[in-house]
């Protein structure tokens, strides 16, 4: 059953030998495709129970229940996306030049295999092997990040790789002094399900020490404030399918490592300690997020900032935790990975006609492409929290959470943070979907939007899933995402 | 009777403090081959003190552990750096935002905090006791290392003796990590440094040079 994360890696080597546009883009939305069925099949399955592969069952090496069903069901529907969009973007972008269509090869070659390591993350049972998977999410994606050679990509790709293996330094650190606690306390082990058994015995002077490294180290991968410096770089300058990608599951990707320390730490060293940590950096990054989308004018930037607000809440909800805290944050990994990306795909559509995304210079989208801006209305109200869309759901939960816990200064903060986010959306991408005058014509282009091209087809299924979420969450979801709050605990 | 010796003259305190010693040491060098040197001599000592251990404690997955180590950082990257340095062109830092001197007392400095602030932290009882306190001197000596030199390449070697550090951090916590762990890690390791390499020609290619003063259009 875990066999299928092999899926994407088969897929690479297989762009890899291929020639041929069609084939190389044929390859890619299959093996996405079979991918995804896959990943569903396999939430059936460990809703029922874990499931293994490779080592025992009491210590496996690959391990799935359904937390990581969840997360790798996020990616695999995320993966189908982002390679059908593909498609229509990378076609674009060779035509006017941007991309030499020999490097067009190898950014299929290393979209799929960015796909793999991210889709080996939520399936590891060993937490060292966690750290490697996450690593190698990093190095992959720098290279997806740097594939214009543009000054400004290589820029960010550097700045991405050296500050995001500085940071996950400190993670690898946090997993050894896990394993130091584990072997003080009896044996040693980096196995996720022997830890959390051993969890109550473990020392929680140690343990405190083991999670503050951790949080510092994925947190810095998954954009967490004060260490997000590299986000707004990197989720700019890449191209806009790996764009959404890196935002709506490479960042869950990584905060996934801190859930599951996380929930080994809550029962070692007490709820409060893990509590004060995951709030503190969650309205931290909202906060930061809030200030720096205000001042910003590029809209692909203010969508990277609104990802380090989105990581903020699902820490903050996550920290928050109680009856309602664990369940919004499951819940907002999935609204954001679906918004986020829609508007993305929205940006770059933009980007395709307009070749800016900067406020002021795009204007009157509404009348050049009129059903992009439709369905980047709906992604802008998704992304602020307003109803009816999955993301007030979440959010509103969340905010449930930590009225329960009391934490009033933060649902404050929360609220002044969130109204700032919602001015800089509006301001942003209302004037650049409004207005008559446009400074930039729009260029003749070949990729007219049409509801029943396959980008178009994604983007809208995208507005109608977090439209829909907001009315209604289907019974298997609900079950799935309970499942998965049970295992890592209240 | 190579354990009884190893274990009288602790043999393996006295690999970690020159592993202490190289990471300071690479603060006062200029010359980028000089670093990379310092940086060999560096996974040298790590990969001895693997094999010490290994010969004390009659471990043999230990003696594997060494020898993947000298693979690949005392082999593998030194060559991969000293080919990137002279594709590249680069001989030498020329002004780093820290003089020499200066940097090397500041290290010292860091080394103090380090050992008192750990003093009362956790205690990492066995053969390798000093090791922990060296391992997080290491990390963060090489940090500012990262943070006041000025060539892409030698931040590149700041990034690889926080590595050997965060390796022997885990060797003294979890008394040699398992061989896949270690091999994954170094794998991810040896990638990253080949990546890096090619992102540091392009860096050459759009800029002209690898200085990271010009790294500076991206803001805000």
């Amino acid at each position: 059953m875990l066999l299928l994360v092999l899926i994407p890696l088969a897929a690479a080597l297989a762009c890899l030998f291929l020639k041929g546009r069609g084939a190389l883009e044929g390859v890619t939305i299959v093996a996405q495709g079979v991918f995804a069925l896959w990943a569903a099949l396999l939430a059936f399955e460990a809703s029922n129970g874990a499931v293994y592969f490779g080592g025992d069952a009491s210590a496996p090496l690959f391990y799935a229940d359904a937390l990581s069903a969840y997360i790798l069901c996020v990616i695999a529907v995320l993966s189908f996306a982002s390679g059908v969009y593909s498609v229509e973007y990378i076609r674009s972008e060779v035509a006017r030049g941007a991309l030499p269509a020999a490097t067009a090869k190898y950014y299929y070659v290393f979209l799929n295999l960015f796909v793999f390591t991210m889709a080996v993350v939520p399936v590891c049972g060993n937490l060292a092997l966690l750290w490697i998977a996450i690593e190698a999410t990093t190095l992959v994606s720098a290279l997806l990040v740097g594939i214009y050679r543009r000054a400004g990509s290589v820029e960010a790709a550097w700045k991405y790789i050296v500050l995001c293996t500085v940071g996950i330094t400190f993670a690898l650190m946090g997993t050894f002094i896990l394993y130091y606690a584990s072997s003080e306390a009896g044996s040693g082990s980096f196995e996720w399900s022997t830890l959390r058994q051993m969890a109550a015995g473990l020392n929680p002077a140690t343990m405190r020490l083991a999670f503050l490294f951790v949080m510092i180290g994925y947190g810095t991968k998954a954009g967490l404030a004060p260490v997000h410096n590299w986000l707004p770089d990197a989720h700019s300058e890449a191209p806009t399918p790996v764009s959404a990608l890196l935002s709506g599951v490479l960042l869950n990707c990584a905060f996934y490592g801190v859930i599951r320390v996380a929930s080994i730490a809550r029962v070692s060293c007490g709820p409060a300690f893990v509590q004060t940590v995951m709030i503190s950096f969650g309205i931290i990054s909202i906060m930061v997020a809030a200030v720096f989308m205000h001042v910003q004018r590029n809209a692909k930037r203010l969508l990277a900032y609104s990802s380090i607000e989105h990581m903020g809440i699902i820490s903050t909800s996550f920290g928050a935790g109680g009856q309602f805290g664990v369940y919004a944050a499951l819940l907002h990994v999935l609204n954001h990975a679906i918004a986020k990306p829609l508007m993305f795909f929205v940006t770059g559509r933009t980007y395709c006609r307009y070749h800016s995304v900067e406020r002021g210079k795009v204007k009157g989208l509404i009348k050049a492409l009129p059903l992009t801006a439709g369905l980047g209305f709906a992604g802008i109200f998704a992304l602020a929290g307003a109803p009816p869309s999955g993301t007030f759901i979440s959010e509103f939960l969340m905010l449930r959470a930590l009225a329960d816990g009391r934490h009033w200064a933060v649902l404050a903060l929360f609220l002044i943070g969130g109204t700032i986010v919602f001015y800089a959306l509006i301001r942003n991408f209302g004037s650049m979907f409004l207005g008559k005058e446009a400074e930039l014509k729009p260029e003749p282009s070949n990729f007219k939007f049409t509801p029943w091209k396959p980008a178009g087809i994604v983007m809208l299924s995208f507005a109608v899933i977090i439209l829909a979420l907001g009315l209604h969450v289907p019974g298997r979801l609900d079950s799935l995402i309970r499942l998965s709050a049970g295992i890592v605990g209240q | 009777m190579l354990a009884k010796w190893i274990g009288l003259f602790s043999v393996i305190d006295f690999i970690s403090a020159g592993m202490l010693v190289s990471v300071v040491a690479m603060n006062s060098l200029k010359r980028i081959d000089g670093c990379i040197k310092a940086y060999a001599a560096n996974s040298w000592l790590l990969a001895s003190m693997m094999g010490a251990s290994a010969v004390y404690l009659s471990e043999p997955h230990l003696y594997a552990a060494a020898f993947y180590t000298i693979a690949v950082k005392c082999i593998g990257i030194p060559y991969v750096l000293k080919r990137v340095a002279k594709e590249l062109k680069v001989t030498r830092e020329t002004d780093p935002y820290v003089s020499g001197p200066v940097s090397t007392m500041a290290s010292f400095a860091l080394v103090g905090i380090v050992y008192s602030a750990l003093s009362r932290g956790i205690a990492v009882t066995g053969f390798a006791q000093n090791s922990l306190e060296v391992a997080v001197s290491i990390i963060l000596v090489s940090l500012f290392t990262m943070m006041i030199r000025g060539k892409a390449i030698t931040q590149v070697i700041g990034l690889l003796f926080m590595e050997n550090g965060l390796f022997l951090a885990g060797f003294s916590l979890t008394r040699g990590m398992p061989t896949l762990v270690e091999l994954g890690v170094l794998f991810d390791l040896f990638m990253g440094v080949l990546i890096l390499g090619v992102f540091l020609s392009q860096i050459k290619k759009t800029f002209v040079s690898v200085d990271l003063d010009r790294l500076t259009n991206l803001k805000g």
